[in-house]
Parts: structure tokens; sequence; C-alpha cells
């Protein structure tokens, strides 16, 4: 399966799963913001990474009293 | 014919001294947006009553009082995503026009007021913040000051039109991948972009919540660190500002208050992916400041591509995930130019944005080894000048690339990491290169201070500039 076929397919199918409406004339702009996507992952792709290269993500605790305003 | 408004730093200065009252200021303020705007397009909402209402009572205040508050009668204005008592936070989509009022203003306009700025208005921007050029479908194009036919720059293109036009001296901006610092070397004005975590968010409408920052545009560094210096502080309502230093002051390395020269800083050029994404007149740009400051040594950021492409993908990833009930429920209300990107963000595999987020630790990483070999990284903030409105492609060094996307190929990787940047305006003495492009000054996580001290530096050698545009 060529990459395309392989976006088109991922669209399909993760549209379905979230329940999110794809029309027609939306489709070409999605598929082609996905192959540009796409791209940006195979540029990541070489990086080797191990078990401890951590997310950027960090959960911050809430002490009491530390709602929003 | 209006007058444009002086700097912050003067209009202060003058209503202390009593030779200016808050109201004076307002109404020059006033009066150059109602002369410009209808040209520029850089407002979407003028507040002139609550303003009048607010300079009357700073007039009133005793003077004492007055000559305590740093910003007293200085006129500023906001990208429409801060929030604004009484006010719809449009964020400029048409989508949060059916939302309620926001209750309370955004802490960074309560913390700037409280030093005696008086807000007149909200600013036009790209769609939830995602573009880098603000031809805002439902809005209209923000038009650069400079030269109408061309765009302000994105996504915060109100915010650096405004300060350029000299509608007002001071505005607050976003910057997830360069939404400062683009429009800031596009419309040739001074912007900040602070480390990620440092400015607190509450009260504005977020992007990239992992990776926007909140961040001043102005005409002159002193003018960015006196209004950065009255917002600094944490805040309970944004998690990621509670990672940042107590205290702090944009004047930490001021030499008059005794504090460390520049004279010894580590200064280096970024080179490498920097270079080779800089048109011919970013490099000169780059070539002039590092000329002022005496700089010759070339450094490479490791990665740097790298932290590109995971940026583009995280921004993708968020953005989409946090539309996904508008994208299911009316997608075609987005605006044209992001709704696309928007759908395709939401359907992203999650194994794709983490590997993004952990190439992203791993370059910030390589971010802090480069600081420790220098104190200072300089980089063009744009590969071109502006661009016109409405264009789809431009070129640097023999390669065409598509425009929206690509303005912000050097601004990226930076923000990706969550360094501190001062965006400086360059202008050059070619007669073809009539419009300025802009240099970002770089410094490690929560030195603000260096990044302002050596603007201040290159605005004392006259080698950058931010002139009020001819209207």
């Amino acid at each position: 399966m060529d990459t395309q076929d392989a976006l088109a397919r991922l669209l399909d199918a993760n549209a379905a799963v979230l329940n999110l409406p794809i029309s027609e004339a939306q489709r070409p702009g999605v598929l082609s913001y996905l192959a540009l996507a796409e791209s940006m992952h195979r540029i990541l792709l070489p990086v080797q990474l191990g078990p401890t290269d951590e997310s950027a993500l960090v959960f911050v605790p809430q002490p009491p009293g530390a709602g929003h305003e | 014919m209006s007058e444009p408004v002086a700097t912050a730093g003067a209009i202060a200065a003058a209503v202390h001294a009593g030779r200016r009252s808050a109201a004076d200021e307002v109404e020059t303020a006033l009066a150059r947006i109602a002369a410009t705007d209808s040209s520029l397009n850089a407002f979407t909402e003028v507040l002139a009553e609550r303003a009048r209402t607010r300079a009357v009572s700073l007039d009133r205040m005793p003077a004492a009082e007055r000559a305590r508050l740093p910003l007293a009668g200085v006129p500023f204005a906001v990208k429409n995503l801060f929030d604004i008592e009484g006010l719809r936070t449009l964020a400029g989509s048409r989508i949060e026009r059916d939302r309620a009022p926001a209750a309370r203003d955004a802490i960074l306009i309560r913390r700037l007021e409280a030093a005696g700025a008086v807000l007149v208005g909200a600013l036009n921007m790209d769609e939830y913040a995602y573009g880098f050029t603000t031809e805002n479908s439902h809005a209209g194009p923000t038009r650069n000051p400079h030269d109408f036919t061309r765009i302000a720059g994105g996504s915060s293109g109100g915010s650096g039109a405004a300060v350029a036009a000299g509608q007002v001296p001071l505005t607050l901006g976003s910057d997830t991948n360069g939404s400062i610092r683009v429009p800031a070397s596009l419309c040739g004005v001074f912007g900040l972009r602070p480390t990620y975590g440092r400015l607190p968010r509450t009260g504005s409408y977020p992007f990239v919540a992992s990776i926007d920052a909140l961040g001043p545009f102005a005409r002159s560094s002193a003018d960015l660190a006196l209004a950065y210096s009255v917002m600094l502080g944490r805040d309970a309502g944004d998690p990621a500002s509670l990672m940042s230093p107590q205290g702090g002051s944009a004047f930490e390395s001021d030499r008059a208050a005794g504090m460390p020269s520049l004279d010894g800083l580590r200064i280096a050029t970024l080179a490498g992916y920097f270079e080779d994404n800089a048109g011919e007149q970013a490099r000169e740009a780059v070539a002039a400041v590092a000329g002022a400051l005496g700089v010759t040594t070339h450094a490479v950021l490791a990665g740097a591509e790298h932290a590109r492409a995971a940026a583009f993908l995280i921004t993708n990833a968020e953005g989409g995930a946090l539309h996904l009930d508008d994208l299911r429920a009316r997608a075609d209300d987005f605006d044209p130019l992001i709704r696309d990107r928007m759908l395709a963000g939401a359907l992203l595999p999650a194994a794709w944005i983490d590997r993004a987020r952990r190439i992203r630790q791993r370059v910030a990483f390589e971010a802090a080894r480069l600081f420790e070999q220098f104190d200072v990284l300089l980089a063009a903030a744009t590969p071109v000048p502006a661009t016109p409105i409405g264009a789809a492609t431009f070129t640097i060094n023999g390669r065409t690339l598509a425009a929206r996307p690509n303005m912000g190929l050097l601004t990226q990787p930076i923000s990706c990491v969550g360094l501190p940047v001062c965006a400086v305006p360059v202008w050059s003495a070619r007669p073809a290169w009539r419009l300025p492009v802009g240099v970002q000054i770089i410094t490690a996580p929560w030195r603000e201070d260096l990044a302002l001290a050596v603007a201040a530096e290159l605005e004392r050698a006259g080698v950058v500039r931010a002139p009020v545009a001819a209207l």
C-alpha cells in the first residue's frame, strides 16, 4: 500500500472512530494536510530514542487552593 | 492628520511630570486609530468608553500615587484571544461569536492596568492563532503599515501592525510557533516571546497549551522591558507558570544598576538550519547585528530541523483535538484557511505525537548544552520580509516554499524548546529592500533580561530601530 492509500484509510478509520464527518469538499484538503504531517513524521523517524527519552509533557500537581479563578 | 502615539516610556514620563494627562494620551491613541485603521484593519474592537473612564480615574489619582505607576497613562491593546470583561473572546473566529462574553479581564491585562496602562481595544489575528499571515477570512486581512499590499505577519498581526502604525505604543500577543516574532519581524517592531511558562496565560484562549507563550510588542526594547516587568509572576490559573522562578526583572543585567556588563557575553550566530532557511536579506540582517556586537563565532543547534517537525506535529494534533467538538458540529464555520488543517490534526496517530514530544525534549537538552558554551544566540526571525497579501509562495536560496506554513521556519525550532527570544527590527540600506526583517536574540530559559539588554545595546548602536510607519 502506498502512502497516499494508507493516509486515505487512516482518514476513513479515524474519522469514523472519532465521529468526525469529513465531507467530499473537505477530503482533498484534509488528505493534503495529512500528507504534510506524515512528511514531518518522516523527518523524525531517523532519530534514535531509548526508553529513558521522556516526553516533554510534565504534569503539574495542584496544591489545595490552587484552583482556577 | 493624526499624530502617532509616543513610546510607553515617554508617555509615562510625561504623565508623571504633569505635562500630559492620561486622558490626553488616550485621545491621541483613539484619534490615531480612527484615522488609520480603515486602511490597516488592526483593531477588531475599540474600547473608547472604557479607556476614557479609566483615564479619568488615573487623572484624579493623587500625583504621588500616579508617579508610582510605571505605565501611567500608557494606552495598549491586546490580540483578541485575551479575555476582556464584557466582550466575547473571539480568538479570530466566527464560532466564538456565539459564546458568552468574558466575565473578567485576562490576568496580564489586569497587571498592565494595575501599573497604570489603559486598555483601548482588541486586535486582529489568524483564526485560533493557527497562521503566520493574519489573512483572517472573517475580519479581513491586517495590512502591513509600511506597505498596505503586504501582510503584517501572524498570528498576532494586529498587535504588530498597531505598534508599527503608532496607534498604541504597546500591545500583547501570543506566540506558539512564532506568532509574536513573525509579525514583529515583518512590521519592523520589537517583540518579546518569554520562556515557556514565564508569563501566566490565565484568561487567554489557548492554541497549543504545551507550547503557547504570551508577550509584548513595542517600539523600543525599553518599552518591552517596562511591560514585561510588570506582568511577571506566577498564577495558579496557568500550571505552566508555576515552574517559573519567583521574582525576576527585565533589568537584571542593567549596567546602570550595577549588574554584569554585556562585554563578557559569549554570543554566537546560529549556522546550519538557520542559515540554510534564511533568505539573502535575512542573512544580511543577522550579519549586521553580529557585526555590531563583534560576533564572529558560529554555533549549531543539533536537531533544529527535528524541533521544527516536532512543533508542526504537536501543534497540528493539539489544535485539532482542542476544537474537535466544533469540527464535528460546524466545521464549515472555521476559516477556510485553517479548517482542513484542523481536521487533519484531529486524525493524527498518537504514536506520531508522542515521538514528537520525546524528540522535543531531546532537542531541549541539546539547547541546554549549547548554552553551556554561549549566553546569547542570533538567528533571523523570518526567512524573508513581508510577502504580498494572498501570496501562496516565497523563494529563498533558489527554493520555492509555500508561504503560509513556512514563514515560521526559523522561529518554530526555538519556541518548540521553550526558549526566550527578543525579536529586533533591522532595516537595510539597500533601496530594493525597503521593508524590515527581524533578528531573534535567543537566550537560555529565564534569561529574558539578557535578551532585552542585548536589544538595548543594539538600539544604542543604531543597528535596530522601529520607526512609526509614514501613514
